[in-house]
């Protein structure tokens, strides 16, 4: 111990002795430390880190599988797949999860309000911390009035109020008993916060309905029992609900295939991939920094090899030499991983808002934690191991004698071929990094280049939720004349204050906007009063739409007209569709006078088709657009088939003769008039949204771009290393040339020419790679070849350029050369 | 040949400024044999590198035949070196990674001759020190007095008018030194002027005329022109 203390000072000094070896050994340690921790810290709270939940590994979704995925299941299904499996199958559903605005001692509040059955928290084995959970009866309706709430909630609302059960809260104009307050860290759906959870209204007509009014449908979750896969549960399901299909009326219709998914997995299932690739990424300019250091080490055993040999000679053991080497390699790993945990946090905070973006609710996931920590102390040592004991060794398999008499004052040719092989690797695996970077960098490009078929200008965008207490789930039945018309009350009203806002040229409302598609409703009917089977009638997506949607977009009208003022609820229903639409089911006709109609009576069981837009990129700007069906907004009255549509989610679009962000305000203010209570979500311009819907290909694309400039930071850094060593083991000889009469520019060639067959190889090596590197970017990349030639002959160029600087300078340092101090050794 | 007026040379360390050359006033004709000799830190070793134009740092003139060094840049100075004046080692220097032809032709190839030339001139030379039979043996593979031979050939390949040597024998044993001193004047008699540094008496009585510094001045300058040929005899 005494020995590791001594070495431990002996080290610091040395260190301190050498401030540009120190700053360069742990600069670069700390930029791939700080990489792989960044990325590690992401991928532990994504994929590693277990959910809040009691064996959280045995927890599963429980969905429809193959066609119709949006098929929702009726709790009446629930029910019966639970009971063909037994009794030992404990499951749970979530029905609703709406955003409430609340208020309490703390103020007002958004708060996610989720409605559940009474088993969902025993399942998740989850008590309350504070009161107690939900019972079986609190599902039947009228005694569904409680709620418990999460942890960040009652703190903030309540400022952690330890009497709070039993108070009430008022949710949507609706009083709600408080029982309880969920332990901190427990959230379902994982990872949102400021949740309340109440029983989900649950009749006898709900609990036997597979369809018709009295239906209700939710999400499934269950507990995989003890002895069972989640295989055999899906298989199992399966068989259970094939029989459920048969016996239904219409069961020709209802999927027949049941698929359970670990929670876990289904959470981050879509992350898997890219986590992995970037994780590899930052493998390898972890790879680097140690090929990097080592480097340095070597050149520095070699200055230190009388040291070594004096050490030896006064009966110092291998091991105790090997013992001084790692010693200090920790102490380097050591410092430069502190330094990288701080730049793998900072760069989180800085890409925060894309990560956020990408990882949505499973951002919250993302932090420091005790798996991050382990994997940096794991990483400390690991670095330490590569870049001291290779460098170690070989010095201690020098003559000692000979170093003594200093016979051996240089390095031998076997060490400058390893440190010559060490910068090739670095200059190699840069050039990979640089490929995979150019090729998401164009791919960004290309993305930005596809007609989106809407103008990006001056067009602010932002969803509207109302806290009207219409939402609530028993109220579905009520008639149609008991209910507000939010589209009269809100809707239209403040479409009127938004046209009114100086600045703004004109707005409009849709159920969703180009770009922001976060809600999506699946329409079916007839088409001019053909008849078909429900399996083959046409399906498209339906939106609600006001006037003005079109010109706010800047969406071009290809025939006919859109909304008008005068299209209101009086006069005749009217749609409007997308070209996609006529093209799949109009092809070759005139679409404007066709009909479409929801079921068989009633106003909206004929609308007349008055115009076509052009098509426009739905969510993702890579896929074809999808048929679409707008209707209109001012026409949709309560208890038409779409008002549940506008109760659910409407968004907003302005187009400004300003720019956009500077409209954020009078939004916020104009709803806010027309609709206290009600909040705005999301609002960005359509240009922000456009760039989010590349998703993890921009965070990707960005982070790829940082760590290839990394590597080539850390490449050019180890060349110029490499070739600074060798002009100064080289100096005696560079001065007895120049004495001999070598013309300055013979020494500069003489060190060049060396270096530019080091970074010819390392291109030529890093180019193979390369080559097959990029097919692990299928997938990922978009309009540009993963072998694209302009993007490898750009990259070659770039490093070699960078290259030949960093090779430039030691090389002019050489041609400096005083061959009077060079050779003063004489 | 050599012109030296006025010549001080010193060294700046932190504050203090050491002078290790002193007014040198100094006249070498052609065909000389002079040696330097003075202690340790006398200021031998700095004369040498100044008549060798290797250092830039001095003041006063330096006239090389009718040329004006004092006046000439860098690169004409390496230009003027590279033609007309030839360096001998203590240490050898010979470049470890060439062989003892390559050593040799090193100067050579500093000087644009055809290929050719250079060879027939490398060939020439090892075959008037005799070293043709380990042209392609490399440093490590010669004894201490060989590589001396090996760096005299190099610096005598190109024919200069002037050779300067730093301790030529200082690492060799005394009969490997005498061989090594009577090769210098056979180049001295072939017309070759040269000009030894040497700590060595013996050494000293082959050349003709011997300076002596001490703390930077010249404080002997003595011709021994009947004493070296009686050594030269024996």
């Amino acid at each position: 111990m005494r020995s590791i203390l001594q070495d431990l000072r002996y080290a610091l000094r040395q260190l301190r002795k050498s401030p540009g070896f120190t700053f360069t050994a742990v600069a670069v340690l700390a930029l791939g430390i700080g990489a792989n921790i960044a990325v590690f810290t992401i991928l532990n709270g994504i994929l590693l880190r277990p959910l809040p939940y009691v064996q959280p590994d045995r927890i599963v979704t429980v969905e429809f599988s193959g066609g119709r995925p949006y098929y929702g299941m009726s709790y009446a299904n629930m029910l019966q797949l639970r009971d063909a499996v037994g009794a030992n199958l404990q499951i749970g559903a979530k029905f609703d999860d709406s955003m409430a605005s609340v208020v309490g001692p703390g103020g007002r509040f958004q708060v996610e309000h989720s409605q559940v059955t009474s088993g969902l928290l025993s399942m998740l084995g989850a008590q309350p911390m504070l009161g107690r959970s939900f019972r079986d009866e609190e599902n039947e309706p009228g005694r569904n009035r409680v709620v418990l709430l999460g942890q960040d909630v009652w703190r903030k609302l309540y400022h952690s109020d330890p009497q709070i059960v039993g108070k009430t809260l008022t949710i949507k104009e609706r009083v709600y008993t408080i029982l309880g307050v969920m332990p901190r860290g427990f959230s379902f759906p994982f990872g949102d916060d400021m949740q309340i959870w109440s029983p989900a209204a649950l009749g006898a007509a709900s609990r036997s309905a597979m369809s018709g009014d009295s239906v209700i449908v939710g999400d499934l979750y269950a507990r995989v029992p003890e002895g069972m896969t989640t295989t055999q549960l899906s298989a199992g399901l399966s068989r259970t609900q094939a029989i459920i299909a048969k016996e239904v009326t219409n069961g020709d219709d209802m999927p027949t295939r049941i698929a359970a998914t670990g929670y876990q997995q289904s959470l981050n299932q879509r992350l898997r991939k890219p986590l992995m690739l970037l994780y590899a990424v930052v493998f390898g300019i972890w790879a680097l920094a140690c090929l990097n250091v080592t480097s340095l080490m070597l050149a520095r055993a070699v200055s230190r090899t009388r040291e070594q040999a004096v050490r030896a000679a006064l009966g110092a053991s291998r091991a105790r030499l090997l013992q001084q080497t790692i010693v200090e390699s920790l102490l380097l790993s050591g410092i430069g991983s502190v330094f990288g945990l701080l730049l793998g946090q900072s760069a989180i905070k800085l890409l925060w808002r894309q990560i956020d973006h990408n990882l949505r609710e499973l951002s919250s996931a993302v932090h420091l934690e005790w798996r991050v920590v382990a994997c940096l102390l794991a990483l400390t040592l690991v670095t330490a191991v590569v870049v001291g004991v290779f460098p170690a060794l070989r010095a201690m398999r020098r003559n000692v004698q000979g170093s003594l008499h200093g016979v051996t004052t240089t390095a031998s040719a076997s060490q400058n071929r390893t440190r010559e092989a060490l910068v090739v690797a670095q200059l190699a695996l840069t050039l990979v990094f640089l490929v995979g970077a150019g090729l998401f960098l164009r791919t960004i490009h290309a993305l930005r280049q596809v007609p989106l078929g809407f103008s990006q200008q001056n067009v602010l965008t932002g969803g509207i939720i109302l806290n009207a207490g219409s939402h609530q789930l028993e109220e579905m039945e009520g008639t149609a004349e008991q209910k507000t018309n939010i589209v009269r009350t809100d809707y239209l009203p403040l479409l009127e204050r938004l046209r009114a806002i100086p600045g703004v040229q004109v707005a409009g409302l849709s159920s969703v906007l180009p770009m922001r598609a976060e809600f999506a409703v699946m329409i079916m009917g007839t088409l001019d009063h053909k008849e078909a089977p429900r399996g083959k009638m046409p399906t498209f997506d339906g939106r609600l739409a006001s006037a003005g949607l079109v010109e706010a977009m800047g969406i071009p009208m290809v025939r006919g007209r859109f909304f008008t003022e005068d299209d209101s609820s009086t006069s005749p229903p009217v749609v409007v569709v997308n070209q996609a639409f006529v093209n799949k089911f109009l092809p070759g006709q005139d679409p404007i006078g066709h009909t479409f109609g929801m079921g068989k009576t009633g106003r909206f069981a004929e609308m007349r088709i008055v115009g076509v837009i052009g098509d426009v990129k739905q969510a993702k700007v890579t896929d074809a657009t999808k048929p679409e069906m707008y209707f209109c907004l001012a026409q949709t009255d309560p208890g038409t088939p779409l008002y549940g549509i506008a109760m659910a989610f409407i968004q907003v679009a302005i187009r400004g003769a300003v720019p956009a962000d500077s409209l954020r305000a009078q939004f916020d203010k104009a709803l806010h008039e027309v609709a206290p209570d009600a909040t705005t979500t999301d609002v960005k311009t359509i240009h922000e949204a456009v760039e989010d819907s590349f998703g993890s290909q921009t965070l990707i694309a960005r982070l790829l771009e940082s760590f290839a400039a990394l590597a080539l930071m850390i490449a050019s850094v180890g060349l110029y290393g490499l070739l600074s060593f060798a002009v100064a083991q080289r100096t005696r000889e560079i001065g007895l040339r120049l004495a001999l009469g070598a013309p300055q520019a013979n020494i500069l060639s003489l060190i060049l020419r060396r270096a530019l067959l080091l970074v010819g190889v390392g291109l030529t090596i890093g180019g193979l790679l390369a080559w097959f590197a990029v097919k692990f970017t299928s997938g990922y990349i978009y309009g540009v070849q993963a072998h694209d030639g302009l993007t490898f002959t750009a990259v070659v160029l770039v490093l070699a350029a960078v290259s030949s600087i960093a090779a430039w300078l030691p090389a002019r340092r050489a041609a400096a050369v005083d061959p009077v101090l060079a050779l003063r050794s004489e | 040949m050599i012109e030296l007026k006025n010549v001080e040379r010193s060294y700046k360390t932190g504050h203090t400024e050491t002078w290790v050359l002193r007014r040198i006033g100094l006249t070498i004709k052609e065909g000389e044999f002079v040696t330097v000799m003075g202690p340790s830190g006398a200021g031998k070793s700095s004369l040498l590198n100044v008549l060798a134009l290797l250092d830039d740092g001095w003041l006063g003139e330096y006239w090389f035949d009718e040329t004006p060094a004092h006046k000439l840049n860098r690169k004409q100075r390496a230009d003027l070196a590279r033609q007309r004046i030839g360096m001998v080692f203590q240490s050898y220097h010979l470049l470890d990674d060439l062989t003892v032809a390559e050593n040799i032709d090193l100067p050579l190839s500093y000087k644009n001759l055809p290929a050719k030339e250079r060879q027939g001139m490398v060939a020439d030379i090892l075959d008037r020190f005799q070293i043709v039979a380990k042209k392609d043996l490399f440093p490590s593979q010669l004894s201490g007095g060989q590589q001396q031979l090996v760096g005299i050939a190099r610096a005598v390949v190109h024919a200069p008018a002037l050779l300067l040597a730093d301790e030529p024998t200082g690492n060799l044993h005394s009969t490997q030194a005498r061989e090594i001193m009577e090769l210098f004047c056979e180049l001295n008699r072939a017309g070759t002027t040269i000009v030894q540094v040497t700590h060595s008496e013996e050494n000293a009585r082959y050349g003709k005329r011997i300076l002596e510094l001490r703390d930077g001045w010249l404080t002997r300058d003595e011709t021994l022109a009947a004493r070296t040929t009686e050594v030269s005899a024996k």
